[in-house]
């Protein structure tokens, strides 16, 4: 008996991170902080009044010694052992202890809050290891007589305004994959046809089959393809390489098509593959897949990717914001991180003083408006869900997608209750 | 030997009058003078400020030439390096600053053809920084 796939309503809403019509002319990162400032400033004024009713609130060059008050600004985090490109070029040997190459943080950070007055180094009830630069935020307490300010409460901006979810009756699918790494040493060609035969429908009895036709769309999160590093050291590639530097992303080519030509799929750039390095990264351009590209259900994205598929609002990344605040900030999971960048309301705060940015002038398109129901993140090291509760009954279910190269699993997400499960699939006898 | 063509070479350059300027201490104190002044009997002073008799204070822009600089340092609006004087009143405006609306009349109204005294559609550190 023929089963047919189900559908979902489906509007793309990454028009926020495309980069149009931008003319550069040699601005500066400023822009973007100030834009940033002036916008999550609008936001936490509006919280002020219900906050702390009673203080006033003032500027950095407007603080008095011991007045209680509220300032708002945005944090820079003085880090010891940030790298520093000045470091190379120093004339003595520095004396800064070894770095663990996955994170820098160092007991005797500090914050310190900027705004266009002035800024003031922080101490108190705020605690370096939770935040990282570019972060805007409101802080009660007051000036010592050391010239710092003693925070005693901080204000975040919270979880923005979520749109009320329609209920659906029937169970619709999402899947998410990341890291494939078409072309790496770790990537298991059978596992990911495994893979795309469960997807559509190709593998397993009617009951499975009937769970893959209700699949109404295919996420890749990025990294799906691994260009060998000598391939872009920078020097000429010889003529006999080049039909090799494409070999990766012609056989994810032939895998998509496969897809495509069954469902609908979006596909997000991630940092090795050959987008631009610098977020927001433009869509991968259709040339690149020449089967896939010829199917009208296969639509190649920016990475932050925003989306919209029967009311449910999807928000991701292909997982750099995430890796970045990982080196620069402590928490007790990745999912901590998702939940920090939703209540200061900035997809990628990092940005752009360690993670490559455009130089904006007159926005900053990664504040978060609106509240997504689904926020998911790439290429992390294993798969983690939970659903995050807010104030105001938001509900946003939070996934890291891990990557599939590595562990052979793919994330499913049910419409219908926004209920999370893997897919996993192995191909040795002994596991 | 390698190392002793090094030393050849580099003793070769130093017989020329480099080496006396670096090791005697007149080079250290002697003050710096300028370029354009070497070689004047005084030095604490340059020409140029006192052209005509009395000293040129006036700078060559107008009026409205200085409410645009105004506006360019007024930090409320935000960094003016890098956008156009009229982006960034048009970026004020969209966020709700209100920033002065003659100045943007003035904006649209600077000819291609400008003068010395026309107001300039760069703000003012374009090109000097």
């Amino acid at each position: 008996m023929p089963m047919e796939r189900k559908q979902a309503a489906y509007s793309n809403l990454d028009e926020r991170y495309a980069i149009q019509g931008e003319k550069y002319q040699g601005q500066q990162y400023s822009h973007i902080y100030f834009t940033r400032l002036h916008h999550m400033r609008n936001l936490l004024h509006a919280l002020v009044p219900t906050w702390k009713p009673q203080l006033p609130v003032t500027t950095v060059l407007g603080l008095e010694e011991g007045k209680e008050c509220i300032i708002v600004g945005t944090l820079y985090k003085h880090m010891k052992l940030k790298p520093s490109i000045l470091d190379e070029y120093s004339k003595e040997r520095s004396a800064i202890p070894l770095v663990k190459p996955h994170n820098f943080m160092h007991p005797d950070d500090h914050l310190i809050l900027e705004d266009e007055s002035g800024r003031v180094t922080l101490a108190g009830e705020i605690p370096p290891a939770a935040f990282v630069t570019g972060v805007v935020v409101a802080l009660h307490g007051k000036e010592t007589s050391a010239g710092n300010f003693l925070v005693e409460d901080v204000l975040e901006a919270g979880l923005p305004p979520q749109t009320a979810l329609s209920s659906a009756d029937e169970d619709k699918y999402v899947v998410f994959v990341s890291g494939l790494s078409v072309g790496s040493g770790t990537f298991n060609p059978l596992q990911f046809q495994l893979l795309i035969d469960h997807i559509t429908g190709h593998l397993g009895d009617e009951n499975e089959q009937t769970i893959a036709s209700n699949i109404v769309r295919v996420v890749v999160a990025g990294n799906s393809v691994h260009i060998s590093p000598r391939f872009v050291n920078g020097q000429t590639v010889a003529s006999k390489d080049q039909s090799r530097i494409a070999e990766p992303i012609r056989e994810l080519d032939i895998m998509l098509t496969q897809l495509v030509s069954s469902l609908p799929v979006d596909i997000m750039p991630g940092c090795h593959d050959p987008a631009n390095f610098s977020l927001p990264q433009q869509p991968l351009h259709r040339c690149l897949f020449s089967g896939a590209s010829t199917y009208n259900t296969f639509s190649s994205c920016s990475n932050p990717h925003q989306f919209e598929l029967d009311s449910v609002q999807f928000l991701g990344t292909s997982g750099q914001n995430i890796d970045d605040l990982y080196k620069y900030s402590d928490a007790k999971d990745k999912l901590e991180f998702m939940e920090r960048t939703l209540r200061w309301r900035h997809l990628a705060p990092t940005a752009p003083n360690s993670l490559g940015c455009y130089p904006y002038t007159d926005k900053d398109p990664f504040l978060v408006e609106s509240c997504p129901h689904v926020y998911f993140v790439g290429n992390q090291d294993k798969y983690e869900t939970r659903l995050l509760e807010g104030p105001e009954k938001q509900k946003v279910r939070l996934i890291c997608i891990p990557r599939f190269s590595e562990s052979g699993v793919a994330v499913m997400l049910n419409l219908r209750n926004l209920e999370c499960s893997t897919l996993s699939f192995s191909t040795s006898f002994d596991a | 030997m390698a190392s002793s063509g090094m030393k050849d070479f580099y003793r070769q350059k130093k017989k020329g009058g480099v080496t006396k300027a670096a090791s005697s201490s007149n080079k250290k104190t002697k003050q710096y003078t300028g370029g354009a002044s070497v070689g004047a009997p005084d030095t604490a002073q340059t020409s140029a400020l006192v052209s005509h008799g009395s000293w040129d204070l006036k700078d060559d822009f107008g009026e409205q030439e200085e409410q645009l600089r105004q506006f360019d340092m007024d930090m409320k609006f935000g960094p003016c390096i890098g956008v156009t004087r009229l982006q960034r009143w048009e970026r004020a405006s969209a966020m709700g600053l209100q920033p002065p609306a003659h100045l943007r009349d003035l904006l649209l109204r600077v000819p291609s053809t400008k003068n010395r005294s026309d107001p300039c559609v760069e703000c003012l550190w374009e090109g000097k920084v």
